[in-house]
């Protein structure tokens, strides 16, 4: 087990090696080069070009100027955002917070919703209230997340009044945990509605096939009652895929954030990529992709980690 | 969707199996259902023009964000007083392609790679592998709006971008199944009999890896749709005033409160499509696949 | 005991006995794409207390249906109960009554399965199931139980019984996990026990091991058992009767000594003949041709299609016809006899 977790994280190296080759590749793929991408406006001025290309190394060899970026890139210098002139970093980390914040809600909504769903549909399998569930997972999962955000924003926010619109915090008032808590019920729910309904099908199909399972009618045989059959002996062994699923979802939570944040001007790391995108602040981009992936892949370690030491059989191996 | 029809004609099976196959396929209510429904929704896209009087990028003025069910206006207009059941309609000639090619696209690079990671399986496989494996490890929707965004936006980047990003999954699933069949006995049993690399590539492992592509190719066309209508809500896709359904919801943002319609209306479009696309690929993944097509 | 023609007196009833376990009429079906599977038809079954009962069958006579339909454990849907009556200790089981079949189930009525591994959860170790359920029926703290729980353990030929509580399922042979589960009924001290092929899955060592401990558990403790096996030879050391099952049907019935020197049904005959030949070592004789199909059966006899006496009246189905005391057949050739002597 310990030296299966070591090889794990051993293995992300490579991984984190390649996404930061991608994403160093990103600037070179900008029309008019790199150092068009670092200047933005001002590289209309043929000295500011010089300039940046002599400090960044980008006469020098690719390999080269790939090994300078990194090293300001893991001292935490991603450069200067064209769009807000600071560098990114203020820029980012801030807001990487806030974003966190949204995601960690999401999942909150996905893994609760999603397996209460996935084990009542289940035990209720071809029941009305079982095609109704699934039809509506089916129906979230094939909705964009920035509609099913107006939705319910159009609905809770605007029509009845009982939650607000937009935002992280209440402009009246100093910010406090409730209003986050508060204005974060709408986007988080938004943002949940396709991972929860992967969750949800996920559970539903391995809870149908680990409700059929000998130990669960040897349980029910030597009179455990029915919570427990199903709870502490089904469900355990769905556990596992549960938990993997559910790390592949968190990428996609980052990514459905993104939309999410725009509608509800929840003021996160999706916001700033939106803004970059209208600005062409290509250097902002870079660093939110190479930050995201990062903490992507730890996330997918930690879900992959959990899901082995769930499974005896696994962890033995 | 015709790609993928294609693909299925395209598969080295006896005239049975594909009968047995269509057969499956007819029986899934659902998957007809969404047949009907993309079939539907395309020739309206194709008869356009002729289905509607209205042109979808001139608006009119005096008849600015007129709700649904108006005389004239059956779906009503938006901010601009563009009929909003024409820009639907004009819309649906991009959804489908930006739902169609970047699938088709991934499905052909993805099969070359995955068959060189799964079935060649030299170093050079591996390397293939490995590389597939950092672009798992990006968020999709992330890496492709970076892809798209340092491109420059507009219909192609677009296209290229979503295909980019999905290559890898295709090449998983080819990779998987394709590594399956190699070991399996009876591809052990030809490389005895002498058969050479190419002839057991064709004879036994595309006939598993292309159903496979296809059903999770057309599964992942209802994704597509979304996320190309994820695009034009950044304001990447198509440039306005060409109608584009993602675009007509961030367009119908603003007037929200007043007229939630404008927003609405799309994001049903997209919904109905992108399930009709995925109750289609339910039903090829049954029809295609001997073991459930048998269990029904 | 039985639905149809007179009702044979069974040996302990006749001492007046009330029995301690009785099914009437239980019919189970299954719904499936190629008809309604009829899985146990009109089966009526009594276990006396202390009494040790074999029930003997092919695969897919029924056998395994009926054991777990005493404590109404199949879950339904698929299952469909068409019918009957369970009582136990005087007591009606009720369906539906979860609560009823939870105190039953276990403590009344204990069950070991013929996968010992699969019967316990791949997930947690053996020691931490069998403390959950003496959890749930004693609420006594385990630290209390333990003394007890490897008692039963070493009583089971479990020599290293400490050991066996930290090992998942997957961790111990299948024989080891078939002692713990039998083990772990004893623990919850049931008044009867239902083994359904304990040994069909475990190599020839252990099948004689668990055997051997059953035979003990019935020598030591007044535990009434049920013990299920489609091979004669199995139940024959433990059985004091024996019920015959085909195609989802009881057959024959009757105390052990009587079905094994003279066992009325054809079918009972073939088994015999098989089962003796293997003993034997001699050329193995097997039934010839199969079961029907339990989802479309034709009239008459189930058996008729294999039976070299079958004869006219065999088109429609016998009744249990009473063949001395506490012994009946399901065969018309025993009218027959009947009406010829
Ligand atoms: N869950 C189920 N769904 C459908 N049919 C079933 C189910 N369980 C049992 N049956 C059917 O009921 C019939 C009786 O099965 P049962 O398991 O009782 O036989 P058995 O005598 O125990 O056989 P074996 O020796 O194989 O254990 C079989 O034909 C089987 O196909
Ligand atoms: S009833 Fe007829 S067919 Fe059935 S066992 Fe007796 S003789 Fe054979
Ligand atoms: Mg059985």
């Amino acid at each position: 087990m310990l030296l299966y977790a070591g090889q794990r994280l051993a293995a992300i190296v490579p991984t984190l090696i390649g996404v930061s080759i991608v994403t160093f590749g990103l600037l070179h793929l900008v029309p008019g080069g790199p150092a068009v991408a670092m200047l933005g406006m001002a590289a209309s001025d043929p000295k500011a070009v010089a300039a940046v290309t002599r400090e960044l190394g980008l006469d020098r060899p690719l390999p080269t100027q790939y090994w300078l970026w990194l090293r300001r890139a893991l001292g935490g210098d991603f450069g200067m955002s064209t769009e807000f002139h600071v560098p990114v970093s203020s820029l980012l980390f801030p807001k990487l917070e806030h974003t966190l914040i949204l995601t960690a809600g999401s999942l909150v909504y996905a893994i609760v919703i999603g397996t209460i769903l996935g084990i009542t549909t289940a035990l209720y399998h071809r029941s009305l209230f079982d095609r109704l569930a699934m039809l509506f997972t089916l129906i979230g999962a094939s909705a964009p997340v920035f509609w099913i955000g107006l939705l319910l924003s159009y609905l809770f926010a605007i029509k009845l009044r009982l939650l607000p619109a937009l935002g992280m915090t209440s402009v009246l008032g100093p910010p406090t945990v409730l209003s986050v808590l508060e204005h974060l019920i709408l986007p988080a729910f938004a943002n949940a509605i396709i991972a929860l309904a992967v969750i949800a099908r996920i559970v539903r199909s391995a809870m149908l096939e680990a409700l059929v399972q000998p130990y669960v009618l040897a349980a029910r045989a030597r009179g455990l009652p029915r919570w427990r059959q199903v709870v502490v002996h089904a469900f355990r062994n769905v556990l596992p895929d549960a938990i993997n699923i559910t790390g592949l979802q968190v990428g996609f939570l980052f990514g459905g954030a993104l939309f999410v944040e725009v509608v509800f001007g929840w003021p996160g790391l999706g916001y700033l990529i939106y803004s970059s995108i209208q600005a062409r602040d290509y250097v902002t981009m870079q660093a939110a992709v190479l930050i995201v992936s990062g903490v992507f892949v730890i996330v997918n370690l930690a879900a992959d980690l959990a899901r082995l030491a769930l499974d005896p059989r696994e962890a033995r191996r | 969707m015709s790609a993928a029809a294609e693909d299925v004609r395209a598969r080295p099976v006896p005239r049975s199996a594909r009968r047995q196959a269509a057969d499956a396929f007819l029986r899934d209510r659902m998957a007809v259902a969404g047949l009907i429904v993309l079939v539907l929704a395309h020739a309206a896209a194709i008869l356009a023009p002729a289905l509607t009087r209205w042109d979808p990028t001139i608006g009119d003025e005096d008849g600015i964000l007129v709700p649904p069910f108006s005389p004239g206006h059956v779906l009503g207009t938006d901010e601009q007083g563009r009929d909003i059941l024409a820009r639907i309609l004009f819309g649906a000639r991009l959804a489908f392609p930006e739902a169609v090619v970047p699938v088709v696209a991934a499905g052909a690079a993805g099969l070359v790679l995955g068959l060189i990671g799964g079935f060649f399986q030299r170093v050079i496989g591996e390397a293939v592998m490995r590389t597939l494996d950092v672009l798992f490890a990006i968020p999709m929707v992330l890496l492709a709006i970076a892809i798209a965004t340092t491109l420059g936006s507009g219909l192609p980047t677009v296209i290229l971008s979503m295909a980019i990003v999905i290559t890898p999954y295709i090449a998983r699933v080819v990779a998987t199944t394709a590594a399956q069949q190699r070991s399996a006995p009876f591809v052990e049993a030809a490389r005895c009999a002498g058969f050479s690399e190419w002839k057991i590539l064709r004879r036994e492992i595309l006939p598993h890896v292309i159903p496979a592509v296809v059903v999770y190719g057309t599964t992942n066309m209802g994704a597509m749709v979304v996320f190309a209508a994820g695009f034009g809500f950044l304001g990447l896709g198509a440039q306005p005033p060409t109608p584009d359904w993602g675009a007509m919801i961030s367009g119908g943002m603003r007037s929200l409160a007043s007229a939630p319609w404008v927003s609405t209306v799309p994001g049903i479009a997209i919904v109905v499509i992108s399930l009709a696309f995925n109750y289609v690929g339910d039903g090829l993944r049954v029809a295609l696949d001997p073991r459930l097509r048998t269990r029904l | 005991m039985t639905v149809l023609g007179p009702a044979p007196v069974p040996a302990r009833a006749a001492e007046g006995e009330a029995p301690l376990l009785e099914a009437a009429n239980l019919t189970v079906r299954f719904g499936s794409p190629a008809g309604e599977v009829h899985a146990v038809e009109d089966v009526s079954l009594r276990v006396a207390p202390h009494e040790s009962v074999g029930i003997v069958g092919e695969s897919g006579s029924g056998k395994t249906v009926t054991c777990m339909s005493m404590t109404w454990l199949l879950p339904s849907p698929p299952a469909r109960y068409v019918g009957g009556h369970i009582r136990f200790k005087g007591e009606e089981l009720r369906r539906n009554d979860e609560a009823q079949m939870r105190r039953i189930r276990g403590r009344g009525i204990g069950m070991i399965f013929q996968n010992a591994r699969l019967s316990f959860n791949p997930a947690y170790r053996l020691g931490a199931q069998i403390a959950e359920v003496l959890r749930m029926h004693f609420r006594t703290p385990w630290r209390a139980q333990l003394p007890r729980v490897l008692e039963t353990l070493r009583y089971c030929n479990i020599a290293d019984a400490e050991g066996v509580l930290q090992r998942y399922p997957h961790e111990v042979s299948g024989g080891v996990a078939q002692r713990v589960s039998i083990a772990l009924a004893l623990l919850i001290r049931p008044d009867l026990l239902i083994a359904d092929e304990p040994t069909t899955s475990l190599d020839l060592l252990s099948q004689i091991e668990v055997l051997g401990l059953l035979e003990r558990l019935r020598a030591e403790t007044g535990l009434a058992l049920v013990l299920v096996s489609h091979d004669l030879n199995v139940v024959r050391r433990i059985a004091e009767r024996v019920v015959i099952m085909y195609a989802g049907r009881i057959v024959e019935e009757g105390p052990a000594h009587e079905i094994f020197a003279a066992p009325r049904h054809p079918y009972t005959q073939g088994l015999l003949a098989s089962a003796l030949q293997r003993t034997e070592g001699g050329r193995l004789y097997e039934l010839p041709g199969t079961p029907p199909d339990l989802a479309a059966l034709p009239p008459g006899c189930s058996f008729r299609a294999r039976c070299a006496h079958a004869f006219a009246p065999c088109t429609s189905m016998p009744p249990l016809l009473p063949a001395g005391a506490g012994h009946a057949a399901r065969c018309h050739l025993l009218a027959r006899e009947a009406a010829d002597g």
